[in-house]
């Protein structure tokens, strides 16, 4: 340990002590703050390094998740939301969930799928490309900043947020359409055609890096489903062959692409077990720092695949799980503070927390009859017949910047 | 300075005395001198455990430069109160219970041997903890140091800390209006 004194600040403590072991037991709040102390105590309370640490120590023990409910809409491009509501809610504590963050856009904006969390962070992907990344603890929401224009507008797009524990930085990474088209070989068949590139912008950093940077082309067309982010990696379903210009059959062989932040390539791994293709029933999430697969074979059943990160992935069979009511789309998963439990909400709705031990459940709540969203203004809604995601992701607090400073 | 512990007594009490000595004596920056339990500051620093292990205790004061006087009582203080504390009982099996904890929190005497400290002497001892490669007492004093920096404003803590705003009038005003929710209590 160096035991300088402080060249900027004045103060009598070391460095080093008065960061890493004082200002990382504060709460929040009040580093937050902190920031207007001075320059460099601002500059050192938004490092990634120093909200890492203050994450680690205040390790999540909260038994809440973060909600983000969304209205259906046929039309994706059609702006029909008008924001992002994020709300905090204790499963099995109560029926009442609380607005914690709310952005309105006075044009609304297109529908956002599946969010994704990472270390506080929540990444919000519209249809057409917008995406949002915001942090509900320091209440920082931002857009970032356009990319490449999907060809055509194209529809459902998606992005990966995670850890790069490389550069120690936080990245946002995206396919796009860059062409799309359908030719008649000479023997008359036809032969669709993809080019899809990638992008990557990193979080936080100098305003030099607010941009998208484009890396390498993926290998093969990334599907449009929410990707696996570990530290480090990404991981894409993606369409290895497809057999349409046969006309009699449709079928496809699916990959899982792993792309790495550090050297920002892609490498090829073989599809799920059980099948060869991510069905629209299946779902790839992370879960305790693994990877997972949510199986879902018929309407009353899904399996939980997990596999270790790793160039190659041995897939085990988690638990298998007997739903009480049919799902129509997909099973989405979530973590809870508990780590042989997660949260299964059928058709992102109907909230289960399952033991993965055994495959048993509990139903927490019906979210669109029971639960009653509360704007803490005075204003409650319960979704009700209106068909609603009610999107999940873990409740984590974090410092971390989105923004570059 | 001159030492003033073992004037006058005889070579060879004192000879013998010194291998089962229990305890060492240090001396300040200032030249004052201070016995501490051997087998504490054993336990709890790691560089004067280093010292005795090494041979390099003097018997007539070992030197410690960088720490005054007020800051060395304090830490004698505590090492003298650590071995005489119902030794690490409670340390031990809260160590284990809170394995995965952060910090562990201050035991009551430890509570009550920093809240009589002003700032300074604070500020003083976690230097010597630090220098002396001394954990325990490190956490402690920056633990009872952020619990004093939790509910003051920036102003008082740039007073505490001794530290010169650097920002102009319009950047200070643009941060606590992008801030402005931190500022006030729900």
């Amino acid at each position: 340990m160096t035991s300088h004194r402080s060249v900027t600040c004045g103060s009598i403590i070391p460095d080093d002590i008065l960061v890493f072991q004082i200002l990382v037991l504060l709460p929040l709040k009040c580093l937050v703050r902190f920031q207007s102390v001075c320059k460099s105590w601002r500059a050192t309370i938004l490092s990634s390094r120093f909200a890492r640490r203050h994450m680690e120590l205040n390790k999540n023990t909260s038994s809440s998740i973060f909600l983000l409910p969304r209205k259906y809409q046929k039309d994706l491009i059609r702006v029909g939301i008008r924001g992002v509501h994020i709300y905090r809610f204790q499963p099995g504590h109560s029926k009442v969930a609380e607005l914690i963050l709310e952005r309105n856009f006075a044009n609304g904006i297109p529908i956002f799928s599946n969010p994704l969390q990472c270390d506080g962070l929540i990444l919000i992907p519209c249809a057409t490309g917008r995406v949002f990344v915001c942090n509900p603890a320091t209440r920082e929401f931002v857009e970032l900043p356009p990319g490449c224009q999907n060809h055509n507008m194209v529809l459902d797009s998606r992005a990966a947020l995670g850890f790069d524990p490389r550069s120690g930085m936080y990245k946002v990474a995206r396919p796009f359409l860059r062409s799309y088209g359908v030719t008649q070989t000479n023997g008359g068949g036809k032969v669709t055609y993809c080019s899809i590139g990638y992008e990557t912008l990193t979080l936080g950093c100098g305003k030099e890096a607010w941009k998208w940077k484009v890396t390498m082309d993926p290998p093969y067309p990334i599907m449009s489903r929410s990707p696996i982010c570990l530290p480090g990696f990404f991981y894409w379903g993606a369409v290895k062959s497809m057999t349409d210009h046969d006309n009699d059959k449709v079928g496809s062989s699916d990959v899982i692409l792993r792309y790495s932040l550090w050297d920002e390539t892609f490498t090829v791994h073989d599809n799920l077990p059980c099948r060869g293709t991510l069905s629209i029933n299946d779902a790839l999430c992370e879960l305790g720092g693994k990877l997972c697969y949510v199986h879902s074979a018929s309407p009353l059943e899904v399996s939980i695949w997990l596999a270790e990160e790793g160039p190659n992935f041995a897939w085990s069979l988690c638990c298998c799980v007997s739903l009480p009511i049919p799902r129509h789309h997909r099973v989405l998963a979530c973590p809870s503070a508990n780590k042989d439990k997660i949260f299964l909400s059928i058709d992102a709705f109907y909230l289960l927390k399952c033991d993965l031990r055994d495959g048993s459940f509990e139903v927490i709540i019906n979210m669109a009859q029971d639960l009653v969203y509360d704007d803490r203004k005075g204003v409650k809604f319960t979704s009700g017949a209106l068909p609603f995601a009610h999107y999940m992701v873990p409740y984590v607090e974090s410092l971390l910047r989105i923004r570059p400073f | 300075m001159e030492v003033d512990k073992g004037k006058g007594e005889a070579e060879e009490t004192r000879k013998v005395a010194e291998a089962d000595r229990d305890t060492v004596t240090l001396k300040s920056s200032d030249g004052k001198l201070f016995e501490v339990s051997k087998e504490a500051a054993a336990r709890l620093s790691t560089v004067l455990a280093g010292m005795i292990a090494g041979g390099s205790i003097d018997d007539n004061g070992t030197d410690l430069k960088q720490i005054g006087s007020e800051a060395l009582e304090n830490v004698v203080d505590y090492c003298n109160k650590h071995a005489n504390s119902i030794p690490s009982a409670a340390l031990i099996s809260s160590s284990i219970s809170f394995n995965t904890a952060p910090f562990k929190e201050p035991e009551e005497w430890e509570r009550k041997f920093v809240d009589r400290l002003s700032h300074d002497a604070l500020f003083d001892l976690v230097e010597a903890a630090n220098f002396l490669g001394m954990e325990r007492l490190l956490d402690v004093t920056c633990h009872k140091i952020s619990e004093m920096m939790k509910g003051k404003s920036p102003d008082q803590i740039r007073e505490v800390f001794n530290i010169k705003n650097d920002y102009t009038k319009e950047e200070l005003e643009e941060i606590r209006q992008e801030l402005a929710w931190a500022f006030y209590d729900d």
